[in-house]
């Protein structure tokens, strides 16, 4: 009965041998579905590739891409005398840290404390609504927190009022306005990232469990040696995803929160950039800054990669 | 057949001919203005294209980053407004998007516009200068003004204080205001002074207590003359580090906000204007002379006639304009404000601590810079000059900037003009006329001659223009010195914008202490200072 499963289905070892025409006619509709997807990437993510070149130049809108003049390494020598960029590095790095310590392991715990939720409907309710806020837009959150937030009139003051502390200006002193980056994105996104570890636990075999609880194992005791183990693949994928984005420490975010007060302090890369790319038409440069960025990235992926590799996970590739 | 054929083709050819030459006929000009109408063939464009014989093809971008696409998509617009940032023009200049015009070709197209306008400023259109060319019209501002301090008369009077005229008064009168209870609550709930850092503006001189600079003579965001008869930056100057230096004393005496940091200029609900309205704090300095007027419209007066029962009760006591409109903004204590109700005061310049007079920043009078798209011949160029010196010193034209007669303003039977009172409630009534596409969307020339003012007329309108803008505009003011775009300014974009706004904030909060004001200048310095100043020089030896 099993072998007669595996022969139908298609054998990885074999796809190599059968030619690529036999299997897009056989499997059409399964790469019908992928089209979009390729279309996508084509347009979004090779396409502008062609435009990176302007880093390298000195573009100007009207003499197009082709028409500006080669400079060289010139905006990339500027960048690192730039002592304004300088400091939003390590201000990425620094906020990325954090968010990569407390926000990327929220989404496992959701899906861990949801996972032991036995109540269908109820568990349903609770990952919708935990998913909810990662499609509300950072510009209403972020006047949200500035009303709930504020010393004088905001909701979180009035509580700590209530039980007699002093009012905290928490947007306006550098380490609160990030631990409030923190707290908001955790609950912006820890329903959403949830989703794949769900899937995960989704896909771990009940017969572990009946093992497990023959064994005489607790809930606790299950966590430990059958649900994570069995999503250890999954976690490793997930966090080098995420150190592969250890640049980008969530503009909108930043954006639409920063003032005067802390700017120094939490001014990220992409937030620098957007100032002097699209408000001051800095193109070359601020393509320059995101040219370098995504090498950074790059790099990160590969050394996690590799990493999770020599610790006997599968990784990305 | 072959005969047929040869006709048909003959009177295709006289067609094609015929269609080339009408659509000759007709220049068609791509136009981004301020303000887009909402839709395509309103009342307005096609009052533009008739008044003007012209086609006129309406780009729409509602922010900078709409305006970068349409500039990178290669089809540039034939006039460009770009707003009052003499900095973003040459940032277009420096992309290529503009094109230069000569001061000939203005006297030429623009006859009247130019003589009005070299008539109030010899110098006028020499603001539009970069590298030496000039690049933009300057539209001219019949209405800029100071930014005046304006303080709380009710509050003055309950504490039993004078209207301050020195910064020892002045600092007096904001203790009191913090903890003197002004408003009678019998809780310390208020503070004397907030700030709009909240807000994104490209009106960063508005921003962080303009009129506390004033008492010193000078405003961050501007450059000014020392006394080596050099050109120094505001930020960088003695006077603002005597105004720092005060600031920073107030906010550790807890006489600022501490939100002034977070505090909206002026949309939100807790704006400054809302807070001063509200008896938050007794003193403000942020915005214009329309502002204030007593008319239950401008953005302070009608915040104040929300706080106050009298005057809600005063602006609905009757329908007589004369009556309505009766009052005029007072500089000192005033019995006929008094016998409304609670009051402001736009009060004069304090001395300060060495008995010198303050004054107040003037928002200059370049309204905007009408710019020209690179793709743009000679002769397109020539006719929007013609357009817009026809839409400054024609008053039928001007009028056009309303829309039709009868919706926003109507006809009185002596002939004069008077806005419509039920405008805001037929269907064509949008703030901004962007439904009839009138307004700044196609009329942006609206506000520049000081004798259209009142075209419009009516008392509401001699109230705020013949009454109230004067007042403003004879208090002691000073001006920015720089009137040209330095390429320092485009390498350095933040060096006379942000790290001037942060720069003030820890000042004042005191997250930097004021014996670092040395440091602090010499950051300034070595990011992109050094070189601003020097050129900023180089430009006022050309000009002294």
């Amino acid at each position: 009965m099993t072998a007669l499963r595996r022969k139908d289905r298609p054998n990885p070892a074999m796809l190599g041998k059968s030619s690529l025409r036999s299997r897009l006619i056989k499997y059409r509709w399964l790469y019908l579905f992928l089209v979009p997807a390729i279309i996508w990437y084509i347009i979004f993510a090779y396409g502008p590739i062609y435009g990176l070149q302007i880093a390298f130049k000195d573009f100007k809108i009207l003499k197009g891409i082709e028409g500006s003049a080669w400079v060289g390494m010139k905006h990339f020598n500027k960048m690192f005398a730039d002592r304004t960029f300088i400091r939003v590095m390590w201000n990425t790095v620094y906020i990325s840290l954090l968010k990569l310590v407390f926000i990327a392991p929220s989404g496992l715990v959701l899906a861990l404390l949801l996972n032991e939720v036995t109540h269908k409907f109820y568990r349903g309710l609770a990952s919708s609504i935990t998913m909810l806020p990662h499609f509300f837009s950072w510009v209403v959150i972020g006047s949200i927190l500035l009303e709930i937030l504020s010393p004088s009139t905001g909701m979180v003051n009035a509580i700590i009022r209530f039980f007699g502390g002093k009012p905290i200006y928490f947007l306006g002193e550098t380490n609160w306005f990030i631990f409030w980056v923190i707290l908001s994105d955790m609950w912006e996104s820890a329903g959403w990232n949830s989703i794949i570890f769900i899937a995960a636990i989704g896909a771990i075999s009940p017969d572990l469990y009946e093992a497990a609880q023959l064994d005489g194992a607790g809930r606790w005791k299950q966590l430990i040696h059958v649900t994570l183990p069995c999503i250890a693949g999954t976690i490793v994928v997930v966090m080098v995803l995420k150190v592969g984005s250890m640049m980008n420490a969530g503009f909108d975010q930043i954006y639409n929160m920063y003032n005067d007060a802390v700017m120094s302090d939490v001014d990220i890369i992409d937030t620098y950039v957007y100032r002097l790319g699209i408000q001051s038409s800095k193109y070359s440069y601020s393509t320059a800054v995101g040219l370098f960025k995504n090498v950074i990235n790059l790099a990160l992926v590969l050394l996690t990669n590799k990493f999770s590799k020599m610790i006997g996970q599968n990784g990305l590739f | 057949m072959k005969k047929f054929l040869s006709l048909v083709l003959a009177m295709l050819l006289v067609l094609s001919m015929v269609g080339g030459a009408l659509a000759e006929e007709k220049m068609t000009i791509k136009w981004l203005a301020a303000l887009a109408p909402l839709e395509d063939d309103s009342w307005g464009e096609k009052a533009f294209e008739e008044t003007f014989g012209v086609d006129v093809q309406i780009k729409r971008a509602e922010s900078e980053d709409e305006r970068a696409v349409i500039y990178a998509s290669g089809d540039i617009p034939d006039y460009i407004n770009m707003g009052n940032s003499l900095n973003a023009v040459a940032n277009l200049v420096d992309q290529g998007i503009l094109r230069p015009v000569t001061l000939d070709m203005i006297k030429e197209n623009m006859p009247e516009y130019y003589a009005m306008c070299t008539a109030l400023d010899p110098d006028f259109f020499t603001y539009g200068m970069v590298d030496g060319e000039i690049y933009a019209v300057p539209r001219y501002s019949a209405t800029s003004a100071p930014l005046v301090g304006t303080i709380r008369a009710d509050w003055l009077r309950k504490l039993n204080l004078a209207v301050p005229t020195t910064v020892e008064e002045l600092t007096e009168a904001f203790t009191q205001f913090t903890f003197g209870d002004p408003d009678g609550n019998g809780v310390d709930d208020t503070y004397a002074l907030t700030a709009g850092g909240g807000s994104t503006t490209s009106d960063w001189q508005r921003i962080y207590f303009p009129s506390i600079f004033g008492i010193y003579n000078v405003n961050p965001y501007y450059w000014t003359e020392n006394e080596n008869g050099e050109l120094e930056f505001g930020f960088v100057s003695e006077g603002s580090r005597k105004a720092l230096t005060l600031l920073a004393d107030w906010y550790k005496k807890g006489l600022i906000d501490p939100e002034f940091v977070t505090t909206e200029l002026r949309t939100s609900g807790t704006d400054v204007a809302s807070k001063f309205c509200s008896g938050k704090v007794g003193y403000m300095d942020c915005l214009g002379f329309d502002d204030y007027e007593w008319d239950n419209d401008g953005h302070v007066s009608a915040k104040w006639v929300a706080n106050s029962p009298e005057w809600q009760a005063f602006f609905s006591s009757t329908t007589d304009t004369k009556v309505l409109y009766q009052y005029d903004t007072t500089s000192d204590f005033s019995e006929a404000l008094e016998a409304v109700g609670p009051y402001y005061i736009n009060m004069n310049p304090v001395k300060d601590e060495e008995g010198n007079t303050g004054s107040y920043p003037l928002e200059g009078n370049v309204g905007a810079y009408l710019c020209f798209g690179a793709t743009a011949d000679d002769a397109k160029v020539a006719k929007i000059m013609q357009i817009l010196n026809q839409e400054a010193t024609d008053e039928e034209t001007y009028m056009l900037h309303f829309g039709p007669e009868g919706i926003q303003y109507l006809k009185t039977e002596d002939g004069t003009r008077v806005f419509n009172p039920e405008y805001t409630n037929l269907p064509e009534y949008h703030p901004q006329g962007q439904i009839l596409g009138v307004g700044w969307c196609l009329y942006p020339m609206y506000f520049s001659n000081p004798d259209l003012l009142t075209a419009v007329a009516g008392d509401r309108y001699v109230q705020r223009y013949d009454r109230v803008l004067p007042m403003f505009r004879a208090f002691p003011s000073f001006d920015n010195k720089l009137k040209a775009s330095l390429p320092a300014a485009i390498e350095y974009p933040e060096a006379t914008t942000t790290f001037v706004s942060n720069n003030i904030v820890k000042l004042v909060r005191g997250d930097i202490s004021m014996d670092d004001w040395d440091k602090v200048v010499e950051d300034w310095m070595n990011n992109g200072g050094r070189e601003l100043t020097e050129q900023a020089n180089e430009w006022y030896a050309t000009v002294k």
